[in-house]
């Protein structure tokens, strides 16, 4: 977003607005466990491109020359006042930038099962937050590794982790998070407050032996 | 005075009121201090291979002297290696524009990454070929009010740990300042200004941490109690 010329102070100033993720689609195509003092990874991606209302970016993590992982990331520019998303045309001619407008529609949601059931609660802390006044995306991808027990039990590998953040969490509330396991992957959503939908999730994952 | 770290602040480092937070300053710290250590010779992976042995923080203190709300560059210099006592201790100095915004001193001890038990800081040291400093002895303990009352039981989760398998440092820094208010309570954007925190017990992921606070006029002290009713770590934490 910075280099395609919207830095976030730089909207921040001229209309008041910030960035925020809509979804992120992680592929981890090769686990690395860290064991050398250095390693460095080369972050790459693909031009930013646009729809009527969301700016799309692919990112690849490359080590070695090998691609470890990609990930294909929505984000918004939204009003701080307002909080609604601002049309891409808008922010490109007030930031004075053009990104590439693409021929096809942002990616389709998740269709979530009907029989998700209840996992954790938790109550969301200001430490969680960030810049927006709102929980943190990293924190709650935190939140859907501590349900699905990522840590726990047998060492794991996490293929893909795709999230939808729908309605944003502030400090005090209630984020109730339900997962449905399925053949191929678990399903999680979260529910802000015990009513509004705050994202939805999709998560593959196996144990080290079974990679 | 060397430095060791050009840093670029970024979103990731701002708060909820846009300010660089004390779990920020704690991770830049860590980040320059283990920079300053590995270009020193004191790698960390040869530690672990040759000495079974891993750092762990047994204390921080943080100066916060000027408040700064936009993202880009800061500098952070290092002084060399004091011994006190059992720890090694590393103070630093964050500046933006040559002008000191933050200092820290860095108090950590080495210890055996299996048995847990603090080593000698200078039999690492001296193995490395690392200089230091040798000083008085280690810096004062906290003394904690008698009478803090319970705020919040907080169990530990796995994403709060680090690669010595307990809760990293900087959570502590997040649980003390929630613990203090210092996002909300009666005065709202307090600035941070003085941070003493003491790490004595590990916790590891399932435990159960009950954290205690108590304000005073100059200060709010916050601590955390293991359920076997060992002290995990004391705090003193100064605001305006």
């Amino acid at each position: 977003m910075r280099d395609s010329g919207l830095p976030y102070p730089a909207i921040r100033a001229k209309i008041n607005a910030t960035h925020m993720v809509g979804m992120a689609d992680l592929h981890i195509l090769k686990p690395i466990q860290v064991i050398k003092d250095y390693q460095s990874v080369e972050l790459y991606s693909l031009p930013l491109m646009r729809t009527k209302g969301v700016f799309m970016a692919r990112v690849f993590a490359i080590l070695d020359g090998e691609i470890l992982a990609m990930m294909n990331q929505v984000s918004m520019i939204v009003s701080m006042e307002t909080r609604r998303v601002l049309p891409t045309d808008y922010v490109c001619e007030a930031m004075g930038t053009d990104v590439m407008k693409s021929t096809m529609t942002a990616p389709r949601r998740l269709v979530l099962p009907d029989d998700m059931e209840l996992a954790r609660e938790i109550k969301v802390q200001y430490s969680q937050c960030d810049i927006n006044r709102h929980m943190n995306a990293g924190k709650y991808i935190d939140e859907i590794c501590e349900t699905l027990g990522y840590w726990e039990g047998n060492h794991k590998i996490m293929n893909r982790l795709r999230t939808e953040f729908v309605g944003e969490c502030v400090p005090g509330d209630t984020l109730s998070i339900y997962i449905k396991k399925t053949k191929n992957g678990w399903y999680v959503k979260g529910i802000r407050n015990h009513e509004q939908l705050s994202f939805r999730a999709y998560v593959e994952m196996k144990d080290v032996e079974d990679a | 005075m060397r430095k060791v770290l050009d840093y670029s602040i970024t979103g990731h480092d701002t708060d909820y009121y846009r300010c660089i937070s004390p779990t920020s300053y704690l991770k830049i710290a860590e980040t320059a201090c283990f920079i300053a250590s590995e270009s020193e010779g004191m790698l960390m992976q040869r530690m672990i291979d040759e000495m079974q042995a891993t750092w762990m923080t047994a204390s921080f203190q943080l100066e916060i002297f000027k408040d700064i709300f936009y993202v880009g560059p800061v500098e952070v210099f290092v002084d060399p290696f004091i011994k006190n006592g059992v720890v090694f201790t590393r103070t630093g100095h964050i500046l933006r524009n040559g002008i000191e915004i933050a200092r820290f001193h860095m108090n950590t001890m080495a210890v055996n990454f299996n048995t847990r038990k603090v080593m000698p800081p200078e039999f690492v040291a001296d193995h490395f070929g690392v200089p230091y400093i040798v000083a008085s002895g280690a810096p004062a303990r906290l003394g904690m009010p008698t009478d803090m009352e319970k705020y919040e039981e907080y169990v530990v989760r796995y994403s709060d740990c680090d690669h010595n398998q307990h809760l990293r440092a900087y959570e502590y820094v997040n649980l003390i300042c929630d613990a203090a208010e210092y996002w909300t309570g009666p005065v709202r954007e307090k600035k941070g200004r003085a941070l003493n925190v003491e790490f004595m017990g590990e916790c590891k992921a399932g435990e159960k941490l009950i954290i205690q606070r108590k304000f005073t006029p100059e200060a709010v002290y916050v601590s955390g109690c293991r359920d076997d009713g060992k002290t995990s770590f004391r705090a003193y934490f100064v605001m305006e």
